[in-house]
């Protein structure tokens, strides 16, 4: 069930008059929400709930655990149990098949005759996100960050409200679970939150969905086919694209969290103005960064053993970060590549620090950082490695054909998408303010109209979001 | 026990607030506004999504349209498709 289609509007509905209903009944409210987010997931594959259910299990149990125990070894043994179980059940679905390739093409070399026998497993959507809820709660009860979930049903409802069991953002237990423990203080902020919907939806259905179907998957899956242009346009389209359909979706996430009563953390900061990769994943899905820092870089040593080790952890943590988005080559290239950038400036921060300064070099480095980053993207984007190398092996194989593939339209939509990045925060909470002088029924209305505009410019049908495959 | 993550939407944006059943009649109003602007839409989504209710979209769209009701969706396309300059698939 995809945010924007009808069938969530009438399941979003029912859950609104539910919230409404159970407002001054606050643990009611909570039941409702957890059985409604189930019944979403449900909606993908009903099998799929018992692997919700168990995460959650293993996570509430593993906290109860942590919190009856004094014992600094016992304690290390229940985390390290239940982050390793975490890990199995992602691994055994999102690694079991490039394994299983991998064994039977090294077994092939050495002219093994045995093979492991192929088993087709379909990817539980959203399974990286309730895992990394999990292991991030374990952890921070385990380092005593966040106090020890005590009712079952906060925890089922942290591992699975609807918003952003599928794609994010990852909710960490410090922040979410004090909003399970009392009924909000604070009322809904309704035009903030119809305006963050709208704006995600447009992001989605008109940005993303119409650059990824008149520019960037065609060329992408002929990328011989194409000149010079067309390739830098489709990787520029691609930067655009990756960045509406997700932002989109942690936009709607947020804006239909907040009307249910609850506040999701920022997820994206405009991140293609950043002027150094490290400021790029300070405004790139700041959840999975921060995720990454707390519970990968931070026990591997940080930056405390030496810039040597500092390096080395860069690398490693962006490597895994790569490995987390699927099981190929083509993602350890692009972990190996952000891994190997964030080193490399590292090293070099002493020595370009004074050039960073004037507004000429801020603009260079803001430059070189994008161009970084898009050249990343054409590794994440491929259908495989060698397509990417096909793909990249284009860029010197002629200009002069000019553009055959991108319009007029994609050209402005590309721009557009990189005007919002430099665009002031106030031009949002302009909008916000406007509608919100607006009467309530007077809010509903407009939502309503935008929504039919969005409808009537972007492309037939709704393509699945970008980030329901990881 | 502070977290780490700050919220998406600040407390500047956060002066314009309604209760739960103002939330719910607004997405109500907004659902019926919706309605009526992609009526025609209507049958060709439960024609592939929701079967069972087909028959029901077939009627209400003839209905909205023998009202008259269905010319918002087709003036809103019209408006929409020239503002993007294109005739009919996508902006």
């Amino acid at each position: 069930m995809l945010f924007p289609t009808l069938a969530f509007l009438g399941f979003f509905l029912v859950v609104a008059a539910g919230s409404a209903a159970l407002d001054k009944h606050f643990q009611a409210k909570k039941v409702m929400l957890t059985v409604a987010s189930f019944y979403f997931y449900a909606q993908w594959n009903w099998r799929f709930c018992f692997l919700l259910a168990g995460s959650t299990v293993v996570s509430y149990v593993a906290g109860l655990m942590l919190a009856a125990q004094e014992s600094q070894r016992n304690r290390k043994i229940i985390v390290g149990v239940a982050v390793i179980a975490h890990i199995l059940l992602l691994s055994f679905f999102k690694y079991r098949d490039f394994l299983e390739t991998e064994v039977n093409d090294l077994f092939a070399r050495m002219g093994v005759g045995a093979e492991l026998p192929f088993i087709d497993i379909v990817l539980p959507i959203g399974i990286s996100f309730f895992t990394f809820h999990g292991i991030s709660y374990v952890v921070d009860v385990y380092r005593r960050d966040v106090a020890v979930c005590r009712r079952p049903i906060d925890m089922a409802l942290y591992m699975s409200f609807f918003p952003q069991l599928v794609s994010g953002p990852i909710v960490r237990a410090a922040y979410f679970l004090p909003q399970l423990a009392k009924p909000p203080a604070d009322r809904v902020p309704l035009s903030a939150s119809l305006t963050l919907i709208l704006f995600g939806l447009f992001k989605k259905m008109v940005m993303a969905d119409y650059l990824a179907a008149n520019l960037v998957d065609p060329v992408f899956a002929a990328p011989t086919n194409y000149g010079g242009a067309d390739l830098a346009l489709a990787v520029y389209g691609y930067a655009i694209q990756i960045y509406c359909d997700f932002s989109g979706y942690t936009d709607m996430a947020i804006g239909l969290a907040e009307l249910l009563g609850f506040r999701f953390p920022l997820n994206f900061r405009q991140p293609y103005r950043s002027q150094s990769l490290q400021e790029f994943w300070r405004r790139w899905h700041i959840s999975l960064s921060n995720w990454l820092r707390d519970y990968l870089y931070k026990p591997l040593g940080g930056s405390r053993k030496g810039p040597g080790r500092t390096y080395l952890n860069l690398i490693i943590t962006m490597l895994l970060g790569g490995i987390w988005h699927g099981a190929q080559w083509k993602f350890v290239m692009w972990g190996a590549l952000h891994g190997g950038g964030l080193a490399l400036e590292r090293i070099t921060m002493p020595l370009t620090a004074r050039w960073r300064t004037p507004l000429a070099g801020r603009v260079i480095f803001t430059v070189l950082t994008f161009h970084f980053v898009c050249f990343c993207w054409i590794f994440f984007r491929a259908q495989d490695f060698d397509t990417a190398y096909l793909f990249i092996q284009g860029f010197g194989a002629g200009w002069h054909d000019g553009v055959a593939q991108a319009g007029g339209l994609t050209v402005g939509l590309i721009l557009l998408g990189l005007a919002l990045q430099f665009l002031p925060r106030t031009w949002l909470s302009d909008i916000v303010d406007g509608l919100g002088r607006l009467p309530t029924w007077g809010q509903g209305a407009v939502a309503g109209l935008g929504v039919a505009m969005i409808e009537a410019l972007c492309p037939p049908g709704v393509s699945p979001f970008i980030y329901f495959q990881f | 026990m502070a977290s780490s993550q700050s919220d998406a939407i600040q407390p500047a944006e956060r002066r314009h607030t309604a209760g739960p059943w103002r939330v719910l009649g607004a997405s109500l109003i907004g659902a019926a506004v919706l309605l009526l602007l992609c009526a025609r839409e209507l049958p060709a989504w439960a024609d592939q999504k929701a079967p069972d209710i087909a028959p029901y979209a077939q009627w209400l769209d003839q209905k909205m349209d023998a009202a008259g009701l269905d010319a918002p969706y087709d003036a809103i396309h019209a408006l929409m498709q020239r503002l993007a300059g294109t005739s009919n698939s996508g902006p």
